[in-house]
């Protein structure tokens, strides 16, 4: 299994909301979507799958490791890797343009080298996500689809085995969910990488192989 | 930790915001400029002024004020001093115990002071012509190389000295002066002196002159006696010096009783100049001598006291400067959490964003004093200059 959940307890400091999951296992080479209302934890499960979040009990297996006991160090080291990121806010970085962007794995991790493959990969994704003439474009200066694209790009740049998605749609108008869905999923499928995305919205379940109803697998409150 | 990113983002955030950079760098640069600025300034102004007075041993002048005296003396400024005789340097001087330079600083032209004084003050100030020669006959001038400069001056042009009041008809007439030489720099007043000889000065006054010879033309005189010739206003008065009419000029009265501001005396020996002081020292004396250094001295423990609390307060102000853009970098790190913590989500250490954010306020702070260091240089290089323009 890609990613496997046991026996999770998490809580955030100083308040009362809690995961709690018994048992979960996702097979990421199946475009798998997590559901559920908002505040019931799905972006803390997934910053949890990820390793910037640490469980209080339990673990979390991604990719044969066991995220949940390592360090941060470690987790980064991990993460920057294995796992590609894709926010809701697409949490773009306004003073680069859209290909410094896409590159900005390799600019502030020390694991990863800003080679001539890696600027490569950026035509090449640029190109799959159709953003070619973008690319030297600041963020301020795109749509909130052409934005979400370049997102996309960034969380596939570094060949990850698995993408996590935390609510991409969740800003934009109806036809580009869509169109954002379908792409970060053909891109995920034809680059290699499972694909996890939480969203709310359940016109876009039929995109994905696996749907996780979240309030369903969790534990019931003590 | 690869430290190529970083920079590589942190140069390109003060880039996008540069305005907002240079904003930064500026208010810091003023904060720091100005206290730095001020101390350096007097500093400098200290060393110039202390220079000048330092290599004059002893000033002669009428009583009063001995600053003005100093400033007339050395930096050929308030010209309106109380003046004293030709006759006072003389006597000031007697044989073996000093030797006397008189200047005469109170007239102007195009702006710059006309001293009037002898060929030992050129020898005294180790002066160097950089063109032409001294003035060897009534009407000429040497110019300093500022006046030189400024107006585009040489050998051979000539100067007009401006009236000290333009609508008193009995006043001081302009003389057209002939610029026989001008000095090399030297970073002092002189360069932006006219020198010229006593008697030349003294013509300035109106003290000599020269017109037609009276008995040669009909009609012009009104009265003659053994001692007096009375001319009626017909006849001209030269107001330009020339070979042709240089005979004509004359003075009226002896010229030891005829004016000057100041007197710079060189005693032979500390002993002399012992001697000399004693001599000046009295309530009833009409005539002041002073150690110029002394009073400069005086002058700048005073400067010193206010630029240390000038300097205080502009510290304060500079300090207020610098927690002001703390708190400006502060809110603008605030309104980047999220952008951190993206970084941070996607793989960035906390190292990397405690770099970038270092970085970038100590690029703003490096710029600032790289541009405080130009500031301080190139001001101690237009010290000598601007002292030299404003003494």
């Amino acid at each position: 299994m890609s990613i496997l959940v046991k026996s999770l307890v998490f809580r955030y400091e100083g308040e009362r909301f809690e995961l709690a999951i018994d048992d979960l296992s996702v097979e990421a080479q199946q475009p798998t979507a997590i559901i559920g209302p908002s505040g019931s934890g799905k972006s803390t499960l997934l910053r949890l799958i990820a390793g910037v979040l640490r469980p209080v009990d339990g673990s979390v297996n991604v990719l044969g490791e066991t995220v949940s006991e390592m360090t941060d160090t470690q987790a980064r080291a991990f993460r920057i890797q294995n796992i590609g990121l894709v926010f809701q806010e697409f949490e773009l970085v306004d003073y680069l343009n859209a290909r410094d962007n896409i590159l900005l794995p390799y600019r502030i991790s020390g694991e990863l080298t800003l080679d001539n493959p890696a600027r490569q990969r950026v035509d090449q994704l640029a190109e799959a996500t159709g953003i070619t003439n973008l690319l030297d474009s600041r963020p301020t200066k795109l749509s909130q689809g052409e934005r979400q694209r370049v997102a996309i790009c960034r969380a596939l740049v570094t060949h990850p085995r698995l993408v996590l998605a935390d609510e991409p749609t969740g800003s934009l108008d109806p036809d580009n969910q869509t169109r954002i869905v379908e792409l970060l999923r053909d891109t995920a499928v034809q680059a290699g990488a499972g694909l996890v995305m939480v969203t709310h919205d359940h016109d876009l379940l039929g995109y994905f192989d696996r749907v996780i109803d979240l309030p369903s697998i969790k534990k019931a409150h003590a | 930790m690869n430290l190529a990113g970083p920079l590589y983002l942190g140069w390109n955030h003060l880039w996008q915001h540069r305005w907002r950079s240079l904003l930064i760098t500026l208010t810091v640069t003023l904060g720091l400029s100005l206290p730095a600025g001020i101390w350096l300034g007097v500093d400098l102004a200290e060393t110039h002024l202390r220079d000048r007075a330092q290599s004059t041993p002893l000033l002669l002048g009428s009583n009063g004020s001995p600053l003005e005296l100093v400033f007339n003396g050395l930096y050929f400024s308030e010209p309106g001093i109380e003046r004293m005789k030709l006759r006072d340097a003389k006597e000031a001087s007697p044989d073996g115990l000093a030797s006397s330079i008189a200047i005469y600083a109170r007239y102007q032209a195009q702006g710059h002071p006309v001293v009037g004084t002898t060929i030992d003050y050129f020898e005294f100030r180790d002066l160097r012509l950089a063109e032409g020669h001294a003035f060897t006959r009534l009407g000429d001038c040497v110019i300093g190389s500022s006046v030189a400069t400024e107006f585009g001056l040489a050998p051979g042009d000539s100067l007009v000295t401006t009236p000290e009041r333009v609508f008193d008809l009995t006043g001081v007439y302009p003389l057209k002066m002939r610029i026989t030489g001008t000095l090399a720099h030297t970073g002092t007043p002189d360069d932006r002196a006219i020198f010229t000889d006593l008697k030349t000065t003294w013509t300035i006054e109106g003290l000599a002159h020269g017109h037609h010879d009276a008995r040669q033309l009909d009609g012009v005189v009104l009265k003659q006696d053994d001692n007096n010739t009375a001319i009626n206003a017909s006849i001209v008065e030269y107001n330009e010096v020339t070979n042709e009419n240089i005979h004509s000029f004359h003075f009226h009265g002896d010229m030891h009783d005829f004016p000057i501001t100041s007197a710079i005396i060189v005693p032979n020996s500390t002993k002399s100049q012992t001697i000399l002081m004693g001599r000046y020292v009295g309530e009833t004396r009409t005539l002041q001598l002073i150690r110029p250094d002394k009073h400069m001295a005086n002058l700048f423990d005073t400067v010193f006291r206010v630029r240390m609390w000038v300097a205080v307060m502009l510290a304060a102000v500079a300090l207020s400067s610098f927690l002001i853009v703390t708190m400006v970098l502060l809110l603008s790190n605030r309104l980047r959490t999220s952008e951190f913590m993206s970084l941070r989500v996607i793989g960035a250490s906390p190292g990397v964003i405690r770099f970038l954010v270092l970085f970038e306020a100590g690029s703003i702070l490096a710029g600032s004093i790289a541009l405080t260091l130009i500031i301080l240089v190139t001001f101690s290089l237009l010290t000598p200059s601007i002292l030299a323009w404003i003494a």
